[in-house]
């Protein structure tokens, strides 16, 4: 098991360090001068020269990558061009606002998902059956930002129940602390669901096909045969089985998430990675780009990682060596 | 439409009186109806019904696209010097939807009569091919084949959307009295004589007189057929008439225009009602049009980009999973690589990173979707040829002597073909969703061309007062992508009937 996780572990740094290559060489390569952005007009042509010069941008392409690799391992992501300061903090600030809204869309989409699955494959045929599984397809053929956008109107705007944008009101930091939870839970709400909901319509339709196919299984009559009650049936014998292919979900659905998050936190004006990703985009912010990258392809790679891990922890019959 | 050209050959009721045979054989559908083949018959004849509505519905411009296409053709011909002077884009869409009515009635209206003539020959009936039973499979399935028809009218909607739009989508005009109006609302409009901008001085133009009055003709025309706003009208919150002019309201303002400018003196007639459907955006531009252009953007886009990476990724995954070893390392590595990518994230890079670059948004658009959504369906075709080129006839190929591309695309490629189709149906729901999030952002279509994401990134601001305009699209969306969806599920379960409605 160990040496499985360390051999899972060295086969993913080449596809880290492919993620970045990628990343650095498209930016790099692609027409347009970051510099133009901030020096514009007649200014002195030597100022630019110099802010080139002190971005390393007038390197030649192979040293800059060579510069940029020894810096991104020693942990030096750079200086953010836009908003002057170190893409490291930048970094610290926003992504645990990230990780706030995709955990809790994650936990949501399973709880969810999982709920309705087991719902819909026991009363397979039913109205509810039915009924779930057409609002499932449309949820999941829903854009995410329209989907947002529909909430911020109907539950906010004409409601007024929860607050339509951002992460906390503006005086937040007054608040004492379980004022404050309180408030990013409102403000959390509408995102996490927008972000959850589609994921979790897939992850139903997995979990009620995956719990049918338990469901017909011989060892499941038997159990019921012996006597066991009904609940014990379900949750301990076939969900048992039923959970596996779900739990793959969990690690795959990670770079939807990331994604989805992107849109979510650009309709809710969250702060999160997702907006600062679209910022630094739109003002050439290289380092930041590329930080931004890596970050999200680190989580994308150690969830499927995490993925392999527990597929092998719930399911005896897997072994790695 | 390709699936048009399955549809099941009809033994013609026997009897009836000459009149109906007539129509059997000239109005496609009426057969089907008459031998029992109800449902399928309806929707044919309603299909061509629809065509012929619209047709006389919009014959003026009709007529014009016609006249249009002819005099440029003629002047491609013997002059086509001043028509490049003169050439207006726009009007190729016009000659899009017009060619494309005349050839689609046509069409049907062969296949009608060729399925019916071929009947006496029943021999070509034996031919039960996968795709036959599949379609037959298909067919049964209710659900999924109103996805068909859905999409089939949409992508009709594409061709004809210049016949269809009750305005200009651009057309914007007095915006102060008709921006954000609401569905359904109307607005009063005075006719006027005479355009409110002038057109080209035609006695300027310098033009070899024997070709001239084609081209006055041509430029008439496509001006009559491109005309964005609202040319001869003039919109107002309302109006009285003093003596001889009509003082008009528009906002705060009052404005006089003699009743002379006027096509006529009697109210009734110089007034009308202009009605916005869909209501209007914050310029004052018809929301109805904006939708339909827009499913031009969304539904060709997401087909095309779908097709490039459907092509791309069948061809990688054919490598990688024939040749094997290297090949296969070095291929699955990179598609593990490109799979480390957060969904949006590549996608928002590359188009950020070439926005500078001078080929059009939309050419970009499809290209990195393509490019970015390949490696699923490589994947999938590897594991199928991995399995597939261990199989006799393709190993009685190899000893054969047939060269590798003959084996490729002769024996393997034809059996993954339908994965290849289910993956395909369903992903271009998801590429139209991208491509709406794109424009969303606001680095997808840019305007002022309309496409669905942007019209509900135009409206997001003004939700509160101006619901609409973010709504409506987003309906728009969800339809087409339900209906993707739905034919795909179809296509799988009638491609593989094992798996039935047991699952998913």
């Amino acid at each position: 098991m160990y040496r499985y996780l360390i051999r899972r572990v060295l086969s993913a740094i080449p596809l880290l360090f492919g993620l970045l290559t990628i990343t650095f060489f498209i930016i790099r390569l692609a027409p347009g001068d970051p510099v133009s952005l901030y020096v514009q007009g007649d200014v002195d042509p030597h100022y630019a020269e110099d802010l080139r010069a002190a971005l390393g941008l007038s390197d030649p392409l192979p040293l800059q990558y060579v510069k940029w690799l020894k810096g991104t391992l020693t942990g030096e992501l750079g200086v953010s061009f836009s908003k002057n300061a170190e893409v490291a903090d930048i970094l610290l600030e926003t992504l645990p606002n990230t990780l706030l809204l995709t955990t809790f869309a994650l936990l949501f989409n399973f709880v969810l998902g999982i709920g309705l699955g087991i719902i819909t494959a026991l009363k397979r045929g039913s109205g509810i059956d039915h009924t779930v599984n057409i609002t499932s397809l449309f949820v999941y053929s829903m854009p995410e930002f329209w989907l947002g956008l529909m909430l911020i109107l109907g539950v906010s705007l004409q409601l007024g129940v929860l607050p339509a944008s951002g992460m906390h009101s503006p005086l937040a930091k007054y608040l004492s602390f379980p004022e404050y939870v309180w408030d990013v839970a409102q403000h959390m709400v509408l995102p996490v669901f927008v972000l959850g909901v589609a994921s979790a319509a897939a992850t139903g339709r997995y979990m009620r096909g995956s719990l049918l196919e338990v469901i017909n299984q011989d060892y499941i009559r038997t159990a019921r045969a012996k006597g066991l009650s009904e609940v014990l049936v379900i949750g301990k014998h076939a969900m048992r089985n039923a959970m596996i292919p779900i739990i793959t979900l969990l690690g795959l659905s990670l770079p939807f998430l990331l994604g989805g998050a992107v849109i979510v936190e650009t309709v809710f004006a969250w702060p999160g990675m997702g907006k600062l990703t679209i910022d630094a985009i739109f003002s050439r912010d290289y380092p930041l780009i590329i930080a931004c990258t890596m970050v999200s392809g680190v989580m994308v790679i150690s969830g499927n990682l995490v993925a392999d891990l527990l597929y092998a922890l719930v399911d005896p019959r897997i072994r790695y060596d | 439409m390709t699936e048009r050209g399955r549809v099941p050959k009809v033994r013609l009721a026997a009897g009836g009186s000459p009149l109906l045979r007539f129509l059997d054989r000239n109005v496609p559908g009426v057969a089907f109806i008459r031998s029992g083949q109800r449902r399928f018959g309806l929707l044919l004849l309603g299909y061509v019904l629809a065509f012929v509505v619209v047709i006389l519905g919009a014959w003026q411009d009709f007529i014009r696209a016609f006249v249009s296409f002819g005099l440029s053709m003629y002047l491609l011909i013997v002059d086509p010097g001043h028509l490049v002077v003169f050439w207006r884009g726009e009007v190729i869409e016009h000659w899009i939807a017009a060619l494309f009515s005349v050839v689609m009635l046509m069409l049907l209206w062969w296949l009608n009569r060729r399925y019916l003539l071929v009947e006496a020959a029943d021999a070509v009936e034996h031919e039960r091919s996968q795709w036959a039973l599949a379609w037959r499979e298909f067919k049964k399935n209710r659900v999924a084949t109103t996805g068909l028809v859905v999409i089939v009218l949409l992508y009709t909607v594409v061709f004809l959307c210049p016949f269809l739009a009750p305005f200009h989508p651009n057309a914007f005009q007095d915006g102060i009295v008709t921006k954000y109006q609401p569905p359904l609302s109307t607005v009063t409009v005075l006719h006027l004589k005479e355009r409110r901008v002038a057109g080209l001085e035609q006695s300027s133009l310098n033009v070899d007189p024997e070709h001239a009055h084609a081209i006055r003709q041509l430029i008439e025309v496509n001006r009559e057929l491109t005309e964005e706003g609202f040319g001869r009208q003039r919109a107002v919150d309302g109006y009285h008439v003093e003596g001889s002019n009509v003082i008009a309201t528009v906002g705060n303002e009052a404005d006089s225009i003699s009743i002379a400018s006027l096509v006529d003196s009697d109210p009734d007639v110089f007034a009308g009602e202009r009605r916005y459907l869909l209501g209007t955006d914050g310029y004052g531009r018809d929301l109805l049009s904006r939708i339909l252009y827009g499913s031009r953007v969304s539904l060709t886009l997401g087909f095309i980009a779908v097709l490039l990476s459907v092509s791309l990724g069948t061809f990688v995954g054919l490598m990688a999973g024939y040749f094997g070893r290297y090949t296969d390392s070095v291929l699955m590595r990179i598609v593990d690589v490109l799979l480390a990518f957060p969904a949006l994230f590549l996608i928002l890079i590359i188009i950020a990173v070439f926005e500078s670059v001078s080929v059009p948004r939309i050419l970009l658009i499809v290209v990195v979707l393509g490019l970015t959504s390949w490696m699923g369906i490589s994947r999938l075709v590897r594991g199928e040829v991995l399995s597939l080129k261990e199989r006799d006839h393709v190993m009685a190929a190899h000893a054969l002597g047939f060269g590798h591309a003959r084996i490729l695309f002769r024996h393997i490629l034809p059996n993954v073909l339908t994965p290849i189709i289910v993956n395909a149906t369903l992903r271009i729901g998801g590429i139209i969703l991208v491509e709406a999030a794109l424009s969303y952002l606001n680095i997808g279509v840019q305007p002022p061309t309309a496409s669905w994401g942007n019209i509900i990134f135009e409206g997001k601001d003004v939700l509160a007062h101006a619901w609409w305009v973010s709504t409506l699209p987003g309906f728009a969306i969800v339809l087409v992508v339900v209906c993707f969806n739905l034919v795909g599920d179809g296509l799988r379960d009638a491609f593989d009937p094992m798996l039935n409605n047991e699952r998913a």
